[in-house]
This record gives C-alpha cells, structure tokens and sequence, in this order.
C-alpha cells in the first residue's frame, strides 16, 4: 500500500505537470499532434523538447511502477483470499472482492498502454461531394452532403474553422438533418453506402469512420465535410472493462455501507 | 411570475446567510431548521436555474455548485443528530463550504452550455457526476477536517472517519463512472478515448488524488491525525481544482 500511495501520489503529480505543459504552445501542439495521430509519429518533437521527454519517459516509469505494484497487490489478495479460502469468514468476501478491483485495474492499466501504442487516428481531411480520399485500406467517397443549418456557422474565415464543435449550440444544429453520405470500398469489393453523421461513427470492423463536421471554404459555395478514420480493434474491451472495473468498485461500496450501517 | 434567474440570485444571497448562520449554531434544533431551510433553497436555486437554462445544463458554474451543495445538504441531514450529539463540528464545515458554493454560484457564465455536442447522453451523464463528486469529495473533507482539528474519543473518531472514507470512495467510483461516460463520449464524437490533452490530464488528476486519498497508509504517518491529514490534503486539492476550474472557465 506504501508503494501503491506513493506512485498514485508521482502519477497525480505528472498528470499535474501535463496539464501545465499544455498551457504552453510549443507543447501543446505537439501534444496535439500526438492525439490526432500516433505518439510514434511525434517522436522527432518529442526529442526536440527536453522537458517533454523528461515529462514522457517519468510517465512512463511511473506508468510501469504502478502496473508492477498493482500485479503484486493482486498477488497479496489472491494469496489471501486462498489461506481464508472455507472459513465463510467475512475476510474471504473481502479477499475476493479486493482481488477482482485488482485484476480489472490491472487490466485498466494495460489497455490503457495498448490504446496509446496500437490505436492508429489520422488527421481529418476536407471533402466535397464527389471527391475521394483512400483512408487505411479502404477508399472512401462522399456521394452527397446535406447541411441544414446556418450557414454561417461553418463558413471558415482566413485561418479556417471560425467556431469549436462545442459551442454550437444544440437549437442550431440537427443530427437527423445534417449528414453525409459516403461510399466505403475495400480491395475494388462492392461498395458500401452509409450515412455519417455527428456523434455517430461508422464501423467496418476494427475500422471507425469519423464525421468532424461540415465546413465551407472562405468565398466558397460549396458545403464539404471533415472526417477521420482510425484503427482500433480495442474500444469495447476497453468499455467493457472499465464497465466491470466500476461495477466491481459499487459492489465493494455497498459491502463496506451495509457493513458500517450495521455497526452504526 | 418573477424572473428565474432573479430568484436565483435572491436564493444565492440567502444561501449566503443561512450558510453563515449554521456556521455559528450550537443547538440541534436551530441547526435542524437552519439545515432544512439550506436544503430548501439550495432546491428553489436549481430549479429557478433549470427553468432559466435547460434541465440538462449540467457543465456550468450554476449547476455544479448547486447540486454538490444539494449532496452536501443531503448527508449532513442524514448525519445532523448523530454530530450534535457527539459535540462534532463537521456541520459547520460542511456550513462553510456551503457559504463558500453559495458565493461562487453568484459567478455569472458567458460561455453557452447547451451545445450541440454537450447535449449527448454520456456527455450530460459526465458533467451530472461532477458535482455529485465534489458534493462527496466537501463531506468527506468536513468529516476528515473535524477529526483533525478536535480531540476525539476513539469511537467518534473512527466513526466520523469511516464516513468520510464512504464519502470519498462514493465520489471516487461516480467520479470513475463520469469519465468512463466521457470517454465514450470523447470516442463518438471525437474518435479518440484516450487524449494527450490538458483536459484530460486534468480529469486524470482529479481521479488519481481520489487514489492517493484512498490508499493513504498507516505506518507512513506517526499520528492519527496526520494520516488524518494525510487523507484530506489530496480531497483538499480536488475539491479546490474543481470549484477553481469551474470559476475561472466561466
């Protein structure tokens, strides 16, 4: 527990370090580019900046302490829970339930290592109906755009987007109205037709299709599209996990509140 | 029909003064009516807000404030008698953080929160938990600071710090479930659940000082009171990020 309190204190610490380094541009767009793609891909920024690869490698390190402290912890608990194992003790319910909070952290901690270093995301590109783009192995085609609302919310100024996706509001946009429909085809195979809307990716297996939002060139006519593709053959283990890993904590929480309630 | 967020403001200033009020009560049955009628207006606050904006404006100062108070009335009502009794001043910490939310609540917002992206499911289930988390995170600090700063017999001690430790473990798995709900929230919208961003770096702050807070050994700490210490200092710090964040982005 010792060694568990003081790498979630370091861990805390550089989240705390993170979180300022992105206050500053120059890291902040690097960080940036590291979400938008891969971190492998932002290596040569990374090593440019000293204190970013002082910032990286002690996260690492941290990262790795608490997954081998959290995987001896787990060993305790299960050692535990086998010597109370038959006693119908109150401690066995306990050693059983602090053994699978461990395990699913465990495996928090290493999808979370595997979502950063196998989960591929490219930049979104502009598209107008007609035009097509290859993204990953497949070939993608807008085939019509339907835009519904004011056009002057996604009218790009001199240095493109005027307005964050997040502050348009609610009463000026529909997701049933605003779509684009795009042809996806793989290996010359028949082509698939899909809508892609706004808060509604498409998915062709381990592949997700993004729609980032409608734009129209400054002095332009023509409404086109943003979107991204990316790789990621982890998403629902990664939520199913978490799923497990926060029930598992509401159960341990309800133990421990009908325990004290009853002592109370 | 008076104006919503007229009423707000009245029911801010009030919250202002019964908070005060409780601060210095010393007799249950004053503090049960001056906690009830916090409860009250604290209610008649939100609701005036939601009429204003949308039922589902959760991101903002208003909201956050509001309903973390409303948590901090609801447990300290449970637990009122029982800290009158044993002579704990927990209910006035809980009154100061109250007065303190009831000011910043006056706080007025520029930024819109009824986005388009904001009104996702998983997006309104993120914000929800927030408030519900820091509502927690001020009960048990007032629970842990009670311990710290009076003398105590054992079993008070023990009893006032397991509910604080409830508290704390409570806002720690609704903090959880809230980034669970924005991750996926982050995935449909933005294709990505984990982010090299300040935001996040933030949100996973936030949860790995619930962490810190909850593996606090013994053995580390020479007293009681500093293990006391020990567990508060990183509530302390969440619940100073979140209620700073929250007034500084408005």
């Amino acid at each position: 527990m010792k060694a568990g309190y003081i790498f979630f204190a370091l861990l805390a610490l550089i989240f705390g370090l993170g979180n300022r380094l992105t206050c500053i541009a120059e890291y902040n767009s690097i960080f940036k580019n590291m979400t938008a793609t891969h971190f492998l891909h932002c290596l040569e920024a990374i090593i440019a900046k000293p204190m970013m690869v002082i910032w990286f490698l002690f996260f690492a390190f941290i990262g790795i302490c608490l997954f081998i402290n959290t995987w001896c912890c787990t060993i305790t608990q299960i050692k535990l829970f086998f010597r109370v194992r038959g006693q119908g003790s109150p401690k066995q319910g306990l050693a059983v339930q602090m053994a699978l909070i461990h395990i699913a952290a465990l495996l928090v901690i290493a999808l979370h290592v595997l979502d950063i270093t196998l989960i591929e995301r490219h930049k979104p590109v502009k598209l107008y109906p007609g035009q097509i783009v290859r993204m990953g192995d497949y070939q993608v085609r807008v085939k019509h755009v339907s835009y519904m609302g004011l056009r002057s919310m996604i009218t790009e100024g001199k240095t493109g987007r005027k307005r964050k996706g997040l502050f348009v509001l609610k009463k000026n946009f529909s997701q049933k109205d605003n779509f684009a429909s795009i042809e996806i085809i793989k290996d010359l195979g028949k082509p698939a037709v899909l809508e892609l809307r706004m808060l509604s990716p498409v998915r062709i297996g381990t592949n997700f299709f993004f729609l980032d939002g409608f734009f129209i060139a400054k002095g332009g006519e023509q409404t086109g599209i943003k979107i991204h593709h990316s790789y990621n053959p982890l998403v629902f283990i990664f939520f199913a996990v978490y799923t497990v890993f926060f029930n598992l904590l509401v159960f341990r929480f309800f133990t421990v509140w009908v325990k004290e309630n009853k002592k109370e | 029909m008076p104006d919503p967020m007229t009423v707000y403001v009245c029911c801010a200033w009030l919250n202002i003064l019964f908070g005060s009020i409780a601060l210095f009560q010393k007799k249950i049955a004053g503090a049960m009516v001056i906690w009830t009628l916090l409860g009250l207006f604290w209610a008649v606050q939100m609701a005036s807000f939601f009429m204003a904006a949308e039922i589902t404006s959760l991101s903002g100062v208003a909201p956050t404030f509001g309903i973390a108070s409303l948590v901090i009335c609801l447990w300290q009502g449970r637990t009122l008698k029982q800290d009158y009794k044993s002579v704990l001043i927990r209910p006035h910490f809980n009154s100061f953080f109250l007065t303190l939310l009831a000011c910043g609540s006056l706080v007025i917002e520029d930024s819109p929160h009824d986005s388009f992206m904001m009104g996702y499911i998983f997006a309104k289930l993120f914000f929800l938990s927030r408030p519900l988390s820091l509502g927690l995170t001020l009960f048990a600090l007032g629970g842990a600071a009670t311990s710290i700063f009076l003398k105590m017999d054992e079993n008070a001690d023990g009893m006032i710090l397991a509910q604080s430790k409830n508290a704390a473990f409570l806002a720690a798995i609704i903090f959880l479930g809230g980034e669970i709900c924005g991750c996926y929230w982050g995935f449909m919208g933005w294709g990505t659940t984990w982010r090299w961003s300040g935001n996040f770096y933030f949100s996973a702050m936030l949860f790995v000082l619930f962490m810190v807070s909850l593996h606090v050994p013994r053995s580390l700490f020479p007293s009681v009171k500093a293990w006391n210490l020990g567990f508060s200092i990183p509530l302390a710090v969440i619940a100073l990020a979140m209620t700073l964040s929250k007034v500084m982005n408005s």
